[in-house]
């Protein structure tokens, strides 16, 4: 049975436009999962409706078998873990990673016990008498988690905990987040539109979009099949063609574009048929300038270069649509390469939503 | 711009605020300052400060005015958290709406608004008509000229006051610590002693000295409100100095109430509750 629980949730922050409408999740026991999606898709709301802040208006939330849907915040034992980190400016580190304890009445010998214990797993120990506001951005966000798990709750919350910190620190949290959820094997829920962190963090990973959600999968799944078009576009297939289902078969189907056939054998939006209109996806990566390649290729003229230092941006367009191609390197003269190939199992065929 | 010259520039932009300061209010306090320390012949002395100090009726103006001072204040802070948290919470149009309601009281006239209370605390006023009408008092009650009425009127008049500091000290408050207090097991008004008050604690004195210091050096309100029975220092001292032409008092008076607010003041900033 799922640990935590969204049934029929409709909520939001005016009653008469609510974000989310009968929304369903389920997050079994130990789960990370990632709630991914662009700004204003639903993923905060619900996480805010998870933690308490926000009342559904139908609906029930149960976590651990327990209907929580009107428990307050304050009773729900859940920890959280914010944005801009919600440290308490007062509170030396001690005191924020304390704070829960106290209000939990446990002795001090005990709190004090617990609060080394947690600094020392997110590595803040020494740093117990100093201020929020003398300590690093890495080092503040460790206090959070530190403040979060200390008191050993039932379900973590995590909304964007990275996106304050620069690149490399990024990197440094995500792994230690990482770290710390295998050794605590804690139920945790990551809100989050950065796929790279859902990617890598996730055990599943829950595609929202306008209040819904658009696909539910393991990282593999949701990176390698994206389910709709919108996932599609979200997971980096950022190339999209158009074009007509020409034949098809158990193994694939065949799909011309423009003057182009592509042979594509990765198909999603099964039981396509021929006449059908569809999207082609592919990755910039996926595509390589070729001289020799006859099928699966797709003429193109280069407009110009982008250098990223590993790697190069190819930006060109191909008829009336642009296409980018990322290779590795430094940029090349490609004026004498006129088409790019695109691998049949690179290739992505979504069915065109009719009102599009 | 460089440093220097931006140096120059605040520097240049201060300035007319401070000369004004200066010549208009500063120096004339120091002289009123000096006064209180010099006798007849201009020699210094603490007589002054004898004579007045160990005057009865100034001791009882003192403690009285002092009294109202310390009901009036704790009583606007009680009133004006509980406006400030809901004003700061409201979404821009309603917060707006509320906020000219509580500054409006400020754009009347005081000696208006004072006079209103008249009308409302009158021998024929509406609460005395009111309480007759329900026949819980068979003589109208008398409620004007007394400590009440400076009481409350004092508290309508620096009541906004409170709110506006208030109100400008959570807004500095990010959200979500609160959140962050309730999520980890307080409860809201745990997470309102532990984690706002000591947050917008700043406002808080700020809020306090205005209001403390408006009451301390209240006239118009204790004047009407309070008639000539019931006297505080800043009638006392309008008595002294302009009735009694006794001007030596009135300095003295005036040191009085600078000392007061500022003992209070910075009593407060160096009580500091960090963790309540």
């Amino acid at each position: 049975m799922a640990f935590v629980e969204l049934a029929g949730i409709t909520a939001g922050y005016v009653r008469d436009n609510p974000v989310l409408k009968g929304f369903h999740l389920e997050v079994g026991k130990g789960e990370l999962l990632s709630l991914l999606g662009p700004s204003g898709c639903g993923k905060t709301t619900t996480l805010r409706t998870i933690a308490g802040f926000i009342i559904a208006q139908a609906g029930t939330v149960m976590i651990g078998g327990k209907d929580v849907t009107t428990v307050p915040p304050n009773k729900r034992n859940i920890g959280l873990v914010f944005q801009n980190y919600a440290l308490f400016p007062h509170l030396t580190v001690f005191e924020n990673v304390a704070y829960g304890l106290k209000r939990r009445k446990v002795e001090r010998p005990e709190i004090r016990r617990r609060v080394a214990d947690v600094l020392e797993m997110v590595s803040l120990t020494g740093l117990e008498r100093r201020l929020p506001a003398q300590l690093s951005g890495g080092q503040r966000q460790r206090v959070a988690l530190a403040r979060s798990i200390v008191i050993e709750p039932d379900l973590l919350l995590l909304d964007e905990p990275l996106s304050n910190l620069d690149a490399k620190l990024r990197d440094e949290m995500r792994a230690e987040l990482s770290r710390l959820q295998h050794q605590l094997n804690i139920t945790m829920i990551y809100v989050t539109h950065d796929q790279i962190e859902a990617l890598s963090l996730s055990s599943k990973i829950v595609v929202m979009n306008g209040g819904d959600i658009e696909q539910i999968g393991t990282p593999e799944e949701i990176y390698e099949n994206p389910a709709t078009p919108f996932v599609a576009r979200f997971m980096g297939f950022d190339n999209r063609l158009v074009g007509t289902v020409t034949a098809s078969s158990d193994s694939g189907v065949v799909v011309r574009s423009g003057e182009s056939e592509f042979n594509c054998c990765r198909t999603r939006g099964e039981g396509l048929q021929t006449g059908d209109e569809v999207y082609l996806f592919f990755r910039p990566r996926d595509a390589v300038f070729s001289l020799e390649a006859t099928e699966n290729t797709l003429p193109v003229t280069v407009n110009y270069t982008n250098y990223h230092g590993s790697t190069t941006l190819y930006a060109a367009s191909s008829g009336d649509q642009s296409i980018a191609v990322v290779m590795p390197g430094k940029p090349t003269d490609l004026s004498s390469y006129t088409k790019v190939h695109i691998p049949a199992d690179r290739l992505i065929v979504e069915r065109r939503p009719n009102h599009e | 711009m460089n440093q220097l010259n931006l140096k120059r520039t605040l520097t240049l932009l201060i300035l007319p605020g401070a000369i004004f300061l200066l010549l208009f209010f500063l120096v004339p306090l120091l002289f009123v300052f000096a006064e209180s320390f010099r006798d007849a012949e201009g020699a210094l002395t603490l007589a002054r400060y004898g004579e007045v100090l160990s005057d009865r009726q100034f001791r009882h103006v003192y403690l009285r005015t002092l009294k109202i001072a310390l009901i009036v204040t704790p009583l606007a802070v009680l009133l004006g958290y509980p406006s400030a948290y809901v004003i700061v919470r409201l979404p821009v149009g309603r917060k707006s709406l509320l906020m000219s309601l509580v500054i409006l009281p400020l754009m009347t006239s005081p000696v208006a608004r004072t006079f209103a209370w008249i009308v409302v605390l009158g021998r024929f006023g509406i609460v005395n008509e009111t309480l007759r009408a329900l026949r819980l008092v068979q003589e109208p009650a008398r409620l004007l000229y007394t400590e009440g009425a400076i009481v409350v009127g004092l508290l309508q008049l620096f009541l906004p006051i409170m709110v506006l500091t208030l109100v400008s000290a959570l807004e500095n408050v990010q959200d979500d610590v609160e959140e962050a207090a309730l999520s980890l097991g307080s409860s809201r008004l745990g997470s309102f002693f532990r984690v706002l008050v000591p947050l917008s604690y700043d406002g808080l004195i700020m809020g306090v000295t205005l209001v403390f210091t408006g009451c301390i050096t209240a006239y118009v309100t204790p004047a009407i409100l309070g008639g000539t029975k019931v006297l505080t220092l800043a009638t006392l001292m309008r008595l002294e100095s302009l009735v009694l032409m006794n001007w030596e008092a009135g300095t003295v008076i005036a040191v009085v109430m600078i000392v007061t607010t500022l003992v209070l003041y910075n009593g407060l900033r160096i009580y500091r509750p960090r963790n309540l």
